[in-house]
């Protein structure tokens, strides 16, 4: 289990810093305007913003592979907990499995809360 | 071009502070980035958990590969630790910055008077003094360890530096569970790890050795992270550039920061620490008094 789960972090971990990176270089060959990034408000980007810009995009956007990079990164903790499910469940460890559908549960509610904010 | 340079620079220092003192990058980050760079505080908060999940994805790995990680327990303390999260992080959206202010400039100071009591009477102890011992300790004599709560969260490790198997109960869970709660608030809410309150919790009260605590902690503090870093996305407070650059600096401070915990005494600018954070709480107590608003 911990060998699968180490590679898991360290395979999320690589891809999410490729995207991050790979957003920061290309926004800065854009010249993004550099004044603006204490002034943060117009910079930030929310889950609907994100979802739109993802579908209605068709120039390339470096911030938005940045954005992809950060929210790969938030998912990789979900995908570990998937998978410790997973084990559990393979090896019949109901008591275990439990605790990782109530992890998973307390992450969803925590969707649905920002959601409703 | 001086913004991104200054940015990674904070989680740099962030990161190598944190993690040289024993407490995160959080606590540091978002002080900077808030009275420094004029950061908006739920931006700094936002920008600080992305951070801290980041370090914890990357330094958890270490420990779970080494099969030091209690993941069992970790996540089993997770429940009340992301419930926690999700009461802070929502508090946040309805907090008035002044408010925040606040409440980190108390926890600040609170956190540096832990940390200097903690480092100034530190005995380099290994297993913990509290009724979890470890089994192997408790083998050879008649009185009877502390009764273990349950077997499945029971576990053990190989520590390196004694060349042998440790194994341990864990004790006291409904305690570990509640203060996990009050972590997970303390986390959602400041965008800090709450590796401050969860190690002593799981060390001191539950009775897991240190280094398995500080693994299960670090472990905890990355799923955590995320209930936290799902809302302030939702509701706008994580810049992408801001996020970026100061993550980065705190990756590499955090892992270079390690290196040099094992080699300083910390115990020897234990004052030190005691007043940097003093002086940031009271400047975070001033700024939510509007008295320092330059």
């Amino acid at each position: 289990m911990n060998r699968n789960l180490y590679k898991i972090l360290t395979i999320g971990l690589i891809i999410s810093l490729v995207f991050m990176v790979s957003g920061f270089v290309f926004g800065m060959f854009n010249n993004v305007n550099e004044g603006n990034i204490i002034q943060t408000s117009e910079d930030n980007i929310n889950l609907d913003q994100f979802i739109s810009e993802l579908k209605n995009n068709k120039e390339f956007d470096p911030w938005l592979l940045s954005s992809i990079g950060i929210l790969i990164m938030i998912a990789i903790p979900v995908v570990a907990v998937l998978f410790a499910l997973t084990y559990f469940l393979v090896k019949k460890n109901y008591k275990l499995c439990l605790i990782s559908i109530g992890v998973l549960l307390v992450l969803i509610l925590s969707a649905i809360a920002g959601f409703l904010t | 071009m001086l913004i991104y340079f200054f940015l990674i620079t904070v989680g740099l220092f962030a990161g190598l502070i944190g993690s040289t003192i024993g407490i995160g990058g959080g606590l540091l980050i978002v002080p900077i980035l808030s009275l420094a760079m004029k950061i908006p505080i739920h931006v700094a908060i936002g920008t600080s958990i992305v951070a801290v999940l980041a370090t914890s994805v990357a330094s958890s790995r270490r420990f779970i590969k080494k099969e030091v990680t209690n993941i069992p327990l970790g996540m089993v303390l997770e429940i009340p630790t992301t419930l926690g999260a999700i009461l802070g992080s929502l508090s946040v959206v309805y907090i008035k910055s002044n408010f925040l202010f606040a409440i980190f400039g108390i926890f600040v100071f609170l956190a540096g008077l832990f940390t200097f009591l903690k480092n100034r009477s530190k005995k380099d102890s290994i297993l913990p003094k509290n009724a979890g011992v470890s089994l192997n300790e408790n083998h050879d004599t008649n009185k009877p360890a502390e009764k273990a709560h349950s077997a499945i969260f029971d576990s053990g490790y190989y520590e390196e530096t004694l060349k042998k198997h440790i194994d341990y109960h864990v004790v006291k869970l409904p305690a570990g569970l509640s203060l996990s709660f009050f972590a997970g608030i303390f986390s959602g809410l400041l965008g800090i790890g709450g590796g401050i309150i969860k190690v002593p919790a799981l060390n001191v009260i539950m009775g897991v050795p240190l280094k398995a605590a500080t693994a299960t902690s670090n472990f905890m503090i990355g799923i955590t992270a995320v209930v936290s870093s799902i809302i302030y996305f939702y509701n706008g407070y994580i810049n992408p550039m801001i996020t970026i650059l100061v993550a980065f600096g705190v990756l590499i401070g955090s892992t270079s920061g390690s290196f040099i915990a094992g080699k300083l005494a910390v115990r020897n600018i234990a004052f030190i620490i005691l007043a940097a954070f003093s002086v940031i709480g009271i400047l975070m107590f001033l700024r939510a008094f509007n008295i320092l608003n330059y």
